[in-house]
């Protein structure tokens, strides 16, 4: 009797908190407005005519410190920024929530670990996560210069908190900004996101 | 707040070197308290979330007779771990055996999971207390009067709001006995985990799923219960969060499946565990039939 009112309050709040339009890859991807962590709004609009990166971030997530204190997404974030991609780095986490960061916190972060994204966006109401349907941290989206959604994945196909993982693993956003770039079709334009559960606020 | 990076092979090091963490209990169980191990990744001077250790059905290991072992899996309250697909986010324990020569290893029985997280992201998995059972191939050869052991490198992810990684080399040693003695301990952990497999679909169900163009319709003809919950064995098939509107049919039921944004090919089954309200769940593997939905009016 438990399980099945744990059931349906599930099916209430799942209801209740569905996203209005998820990012679905070949479609236009969702238009947004965010304000980064220096008070500069953006929206994708602006960027028309680049590829854009969305990286769902959540500073305490094991899967997303793999990447981090290895100079994994960093690496990432430079190589691609310098060829024109904007990538823009997303917190979700509610303000009660793990991962949740003042402005002031996030810029010490990026300058402490040396990460070089264009912008990280401040979303703690969840508002461009659950605009995306966000599910982990981190989740991947890749909008090309024309607007559509060409990725909506995991990082890379090594779904552990792992470092050795590392060596050998394909990135599914080098390999899909590369072969967009080279205009060739994405090979990989979906994966099963891995990591923590985005925090999103109640 | 920061961590410190700790080398992998620091947290790999608990083979009975001094200084590891490891407990021996009398008897038939070989406990591995993870403390320090999740520490390559958690916070220095945090403790760990989750108890891992092997244990068997029965006290003693009879030649060339399957022995069933688990995996016994303690998480202090609001903690869990997952089931073999996830859902949303998190990653499934995996074990990766090492075992004498001649013995063999099955697949991990996995008890019916449950649904976790709320929202938009929805996972499967257990909380608190889990046993998954493993079925080993014993060889005929092996010789009464002595002691075999199996041991096995478990990882898993244990989260509550936040999420610790841990590993852990694990021990079992039994002697070997020509006549199995009475159950072992454990004996109880197993009959537990075993009311809480999927079943069998029972032999007058037929089950099938139709794909229209945003979600499956899953129809189970013979399950007459009216609340009911499907569990994908596939990732990236349903969507996870969705709410799943049951109807009922005369002598069956009805389950509206959304898809998953991240389904690309059209599967040829749903394979999965339907849990009914009763509490009873099956495994079911469905056809998938395509009857796309009339072209929208223009």
């Amino acid at each position: 009797m438990r399980k099945l009112v744990f059931a349906v309050a599930i099916l209430v709040a799942s209801a209740l908190a569905a996203p209005a339009r998820a990012a679905r890859v070949g479609e236009k991807a969702p238009a947004f407005t965010a304000t980064d962590s220096h008070g500069v709004q953006h929206s994708l609009a602006e960027y028309a005519g680049k590829d854009v990166v969305l990286e769902w971030h959540n500073n305490g997530c094991p899967f997303v410190r793999k990447h981090y204190l290895s100079g994994n997404m960093q690496k990432l974030q430079k190589a691609w920024t310098a060829r024109g991609v904007v990538w823009l780095t997303v917190i979700s986490s509610g303000p009660d929530k793990q991962g949740y960061v003042t402005a002031d916190q996030e810029n010490a972060y990026v300058k402490q670990r040396n990460a070089a994204p264009t912008a990280v966006l401040l979303d703690p109401a969840g508002k461009l996560g659950h605009l995306y349907d966000a599910k982990t941290t981190p989740h991947m989206f890749i909008i090309d210069p024309s607007g559509t959604l060409i990725y909506n994945g995991a990082i890379d196909d090594q779904p552990t908190p792992d470092p050795d993982s590392l060596a050998g693993a394909t990135n599914y956003v080098s390999q899909a900004l590369a072969e967009a770039m080279a205009g060739k079709p994405v090979s990989v334009p979906t994966s099963r996101p891995y990591g923590c559960s985005v925090k999103y606020a109640d | 707040m920061f961590l410190l990076a700790m080398t992998w092979d620091r947290l790999c090091g608990c083979r009975g070197r001094t200084g590891c963490r490891r407990s021996i209990r009398p008897g038939n169980i070989l406990i591995v308290t993870v403390l320090a191990t999740a520490s390559a990744w958690g916070s220095p001077g945090a403790t760990g979330h989750l108890k891992a250790r092997l244990v068997s059905d029965t006290d003693s290991v009879q030649p060339g007779r399957p022995l069933w072992v688990g995996l016994r899996f303690e998480m202090p309250k609001h903690w869990h771990i997952y089931w073999s697909n996830p859902g949303d986010s998190g990653e499934p324990p995996r074990i990766r055996w090492r075992l004498p020569a001649g013995f063999q290893a099955g697949a991990v029985q996995w008890p019916a999971p449950e649904r976790l997280g709320s929202g938009s992201v929805i996972d499967y998995g257990y909380r608190e207390t889990v046993l998954l059972p493993v079925e080993i191939q014993t060889p005929s050869t092996l010789a009464a009067g002595g002691r075999m052991t199996l041991s096995a490198e478990v990882s898993w992810l244990v989260c509550k709001d936040v999420c610790e990684p841990g590993k852990a080399d694990l021990t079992l040693s039994l002697p070997v006995r020509t006549a199995p003695g009475p159950g072992s301990a454990a004996h109880a952990l197993f009959q537990e985990a075993r009311s809480r497999l999927p079943q069998p679909m029972p032999p007058d169900w037929r089950v099938e799923a139709t794909s229209g163009q945003d979600g499956f319709v899953l129809t189970i003809h013979g399950a007459g219960e009216a609340k009911a919950s499907f569990f994908p064995l596939e990732a990236g098939q349903i969507d996870n969060a969705a709410p799943q509107a049951a109807t009922a049919l005369p002598g069956g039921m009805r389950l509206a499946l959304k898809k998953s944004e991240q389904l690309s090919r059209m599967p040829a089954r749903l394979d999965g565990v339907l849990e009914l309200g009763s509490g009873r769940s099956y495994a079911l593997s469905a056809p998938v039939l395509s009857f796309p939905d009339p072209p929208a009016a223009p």
